[in-house]
């Protein structure tokens, strides 16, 4: 048993005396290592370093948490532990069968510390050398590169016998980017490129082609975009954009602790609130399928076992156009019957284990991007986008395109400039007559909670193909 | 201390240690019910060592952490490329010690539970939102021999109330504990969600009037955009402008609040410089931008006090009151935006964002209220928000939410052709 399983147990021993419906004990700890590249300089290096117990216990349905990077505060609190007069929300916290016993680790072909610090920021100067040595026509004003390294361990242990132990190393890399020529500019930031696995996955994204090509096509966009066309039959929205709109849409709504209520005040709840789920299942039409699955190898929301020790699998949350399951933990399946298909997380040891997505994305299908688009006369394909939101109900959406193109007579033609799509998603879903065969991911951060916790996800799906919606010209 | 201090100092050329020590109680709720008690005793540590232009920035759960990392962080450092942007410690070597705390505020921290029945009970319709109490005590020591040490407690509760379709919301801040005011604020998102009626307007260029807690959201993403360091990475609007420039209405004054009873504000930075309150924007014109020590060298300026080793940050901000009553705001043909959420910019050098509309959009037609407009957003310019705006209330709110994240207090305002889309 190791030092910090000892710590666990003792700490649940102790509650376990105090007499409480479920304990669940966990250490968290969490390295980083991060810097910035701004224009050639080194504008920060930072490493960070948490580790430290929380302990979650149910009395009468009401749920109390409690952290400290010492095991001996959180006893001292719960020495002091009075409960609240109860107006429990919980209808109840269930036991579950799933229990993950066990440990699993993500491998590092070429761990993280083999490479020095320096080496990797030597490497990030080179890429944004050679980037910003390309010849283009507008003015780079700035070019920013982050590089975030994390390393997270876990050990989780419950008092209905979950034992869990897992090491997930990640790494991730964000870059920012202004350009201007004449009266336009463009100002580009993402944060796509994130897996987890060793040094070796930087090494998978041939950073130095990749932004290359990047800065090149938003060259193109501000010299050359055209005005987004007025009238057209189709819109194709590129997988990274099936992705933000599957996690946003599909992944944030079917969170079963948001469409009882329980983030009303701070992220909404969901357009499912009040649904008969069970009967009233139509949602998209039959060429939709998103999932949510944790378990896809080094993938950013990769884990095996959820943080209340319940073994996660892969979730369906529409399937052929018809709403599946909802992301459940063991509160809230209660509340709906089923049993909780291990859907929890915590970003660090300070957060509260709630419903997060891991990997959620829209399914492909077998036919190619130039098959898809083929018999498209007059139509949009929107590659990338900048600004995004979504209301409070997860309907009412909009996405800004970054870099877009027209599509004329089946083939894809010249750029279009910041095309708005701002539709519904009742609309959106329906709308999807076809996908093609490109599926792909994009890492990002995902927030929720209170305090706002961010967990690492991917995102993505094929490249969609919508009619009759259409697009609106910015300012418009 | 004096231990880690002796060692800090023999090991690199400057240095500035922060540690916190932090215990808060945290109460969520959701359909007058309460969904999660959270509890937490923490004490993060920072450190910055720096030594021959390389520099390094480390965060610890604890200082013991902090301690037995300290030879491979310097082993670390010595690996690393010098560099113009290396953090510059202040030439202070004072001392101050302050406490700001509030004693009944401590009393609920540990003891909520009156607290929460006399929220729960003075809810009139389905209560959402968070009660959050903390205790704070901020500790900085310098290599030039600084030691700030000031305690300060706070709560910050925000309430929504739903039902049949309708919300409102309402949040408060503050260091003194004030049980009316949290009280208030229940009333308040309940008199919001109260408002019935259905409205419909066309997309297009609109008279909007913003509720302190949609102003504070904009404000607070103007106040990150003053920083230098955003300026010197173009993703502000305001890079285009220089100090002196006209940026907004001449209604329109912009502090950086250091010396407030807002909780963000402390007497001293993270160089150990001492701090004070400035106008960011004063009646309109450009008046400073942030700086720690190293980005007012790079801009040939003095620090202002706002450091942030990498990125200055303002401490709370507040917006100066106008001359009209809250209800004359409202006067003409407006729509009213209670609250927003999702503020996303498409490109921080144009300041171009949207942000959608949340608990209470409601159209005004000769003053008159004639309903709620749903699924709306604000999809404009930050510069044409602090242009346009044509009047503020007398009254000041304090703010501070999910997507509040600095403390700021600002009024209502009326801004003038605004662009809101629908979907």
């Amino acid at each position: 048993m190791s030092a910090n399983v000892e710590d666990l147990d003792w700490l649940l021993k102790y509650a376990e005396k105090r007499g409480f419906d479920y304990i669940e004990a966990r250490h968290h700890a969490l390295k980083i290592q991060d810097f910035n590249i701004l224009n050639g300089l080194t504008t920060s290096v930072n490493q960070s370093e948490s580790a430290g117990f929380s302990l979650r216990v149910v009395k009468d349905n009401i749920i109390y948490f409690f952290s400290s990077p010492s095991k001996e505060k959180i006893k001292e609190d719960l020495e002091y532990f009075h409960p609240l007069s109860a107006r429990p929300w919980s209808n109840s916290f269930g036991k579950v069968e799933d229990i993950f016993v066990g440990e699993y680790k993500v491998t590092q072909k070429t761990p993280l510390d083999l490479v020095s610090l320096g080496e990797k920021i030597k490497f990030m100067k080179n890429v944004m050398k050679d980037v910003e040595g390309i010849k283009i026509s507008s003015k780079i004003l700035s070019f920013e590169l982050i590089y975030i390294e994390l390393f997270e361990k876990k050990d989780i242990i419950t008092s209905d016998g979950a034992s869990v132990h897992s090491e997930i190393p990640r790494v991730w890399n964000m870059y920012s980017i202004v350009m201007r020529e004449g009266d336009r500019s463009i100002n580009a930031f993402s944060d796509e490129l994130g897996s987890a696995g060793g040094y070796e996955v930087l090494n998978s994204w041939n950073l130095q082609e990749y932004l290359s090509e990047k800065v090149k096509s938003f060259n193109e966009v501000i010299a050359k975009a055209k005005a987004t066309p007025s009238s057209i039959s189709d819109i194709v929205l590129s997988g990274q954009i099936a992705g933000i709109i599957a996690h946003e849409s599909a992944g944030h709504p079917f969170e079963a602790d948001r469409v009882l209520g329980r983030e009303g005040a701070q992220a909404g709840m969901s357009y499912l609130t009040g649904r008969d789920i069970k009967s009233d299942r139509h949602f998209a039409s039959e060429s939709v399928s998103v999932v949510d699955d944790p378990t896809l190898p080094y993938s950013m929301g990769f884990f095996l076992s959820d943080d209340e020790g319940v073994r996660a699998r892969r979730k369906f949350l529409i399937k052929d156009g018809m709403i599946s399951e909802l992301l459940y933990d063991r509160s809230t399946s209660s509340s709906f019957g089923v049993k909780s298909n291990g859907s929890v997380r915590t970003s660090d040891f300070t957060a509260e284990p709630i419903i997060r997505m891991s990997n959620t994305f829209f399914l492909p299908s077998s036919i190619t991007f130039d098959e898809m688009i083929e018999d498209i006369r007059e139509g949009v394909f929107i590659k990338s986008f900048m600004e995004w939101n979504i209301d409070d109900l997860r309907w009412s959406q909009r996405y800004v395109g970054l870099e877009a193109y027209e599509i004329k007579q089946g083939e894809l033609g010249s750029p279009v400039l910041f095309p708005v799509f701002e539709a519904n998603t009742g609309q959106i879903y329906n709308s999807i007559v076809a996908v093609d065969n490109n599926l792909s991911f994009y890492a990002g951060m995902c927030g929720k909670g209170e305090p706002s916790q961010g967990v690492p996800v991917w995102m993505g799906g094929p490249d969609l193909r919508l009619r009759g919606l259409s697009l609106k010209k910015l300012g418009d | 201390m004096d231990k880690v201090l002796d060692k800090l100092r023999k090991s690199c050329d400057s240095f500035s240690l922060i540690l916190l020590d932090n215990k808060s109680t945290m109460i969520k709720f959701a359909d007058s019910k309460v969904t999660v008690v959270q509890r937490w005793k923490t004490s993060p540590v920072s450190l910055l060592l720096s030594r021959k232009n390389k520099f390094l920035t480390t965060t610890f759960s604890t200082i013991h952490e902090m301690d037995t990392n300290l030879e491979s962080l310097n082993e670390k450092l010595n690996l690393l490329e010098p560099t113009d942007m290396t953090p510059i410690i202040s030439n202070n070597d004072r001392t101050i010690k302050v406490d700001y705390s509030d004693k009944e505020l401590e009393y609920y921290l540990k003891e909520p539970n009156k607290l929460v029945e006399k929220i729960l009970d003075s809810a009139e319709m389905p209560l959402y939102g968070t009660l959050n109490l903390v205790k704070i005590r901020k500790r900085v020591f310098t290599s030039y021999g600084f030691q700030g040490d000031e305690t300060r407690s706070f709560n910050v509760s925000y309430f929504r109330s739903i039902d049949k379709g309708r919300s409102g919301q309402w949040s408060n801040v503050s260091s003194i504990f004030n049980e009316s005011e949290i009280i208030e604020a229940v009333k308040k998102s309940k008199e919001y969600a109260s408002i019935d009626g259905e409205a419909q307007i066309e997309e297009g260029k609109h008279d909007i009037v913003l509720s302190p807690m949609v102003l504070a959201n904009l404000v607070e993403i103007i106040g990150l955009m003053s920083s230098a360091y955003s300026i010197m990475s173009s993703m502000s609007f305001l890079a285009k402008s220089k100090e002196g420039d006209i940026v907004a209405s001449e209604k329109f004054t912009l502090w950086d609040m250091a010396k407030n009873d807002l909780v963000g504000s402390y007497n001293f930075d993270d160089e150990g410089t001492l701090t004070y309150n400035k106008p960011i924007i004063e009646h309109g014109v450009l008046r400073t931008f942030l700086f720690n020590n190293s980005l007012a060298k790079k801009f040939n300026k003095k620090s202002t006090g706002n450091a942030g080793w990498v990125d200055p940050k303002p401490w709370s901000l507040q917006v100066d009151g106008g001359d009209a009553d809250e209800g004359s705001l409202t006067d003409g043909n407006v729509i009213f935006f209670n609250n927003n959420w999702y503020t996303r910019l498409q490109n921080y050098y144009e300041g171009q964002f949207s942000t959608v509309g949340r608990d209470a959009v409601i159209a005004y037609k000769n003053g008159k209220p004639i309903g709620r407009v749903k699924r709306v957003r604000i999809s404009d310019k930050l510069s044409v928000i602090i242009k346009n705006l044509v009047e503020l209330s007398k009254t000041t709110y304090k703010q501070m939410w999910w997507e509040v994240e600095t403390p700021t207090r600002v009024p209502f305002a009326l801004i003038k052709d605004v662009m809101l889309t629908k979907s």
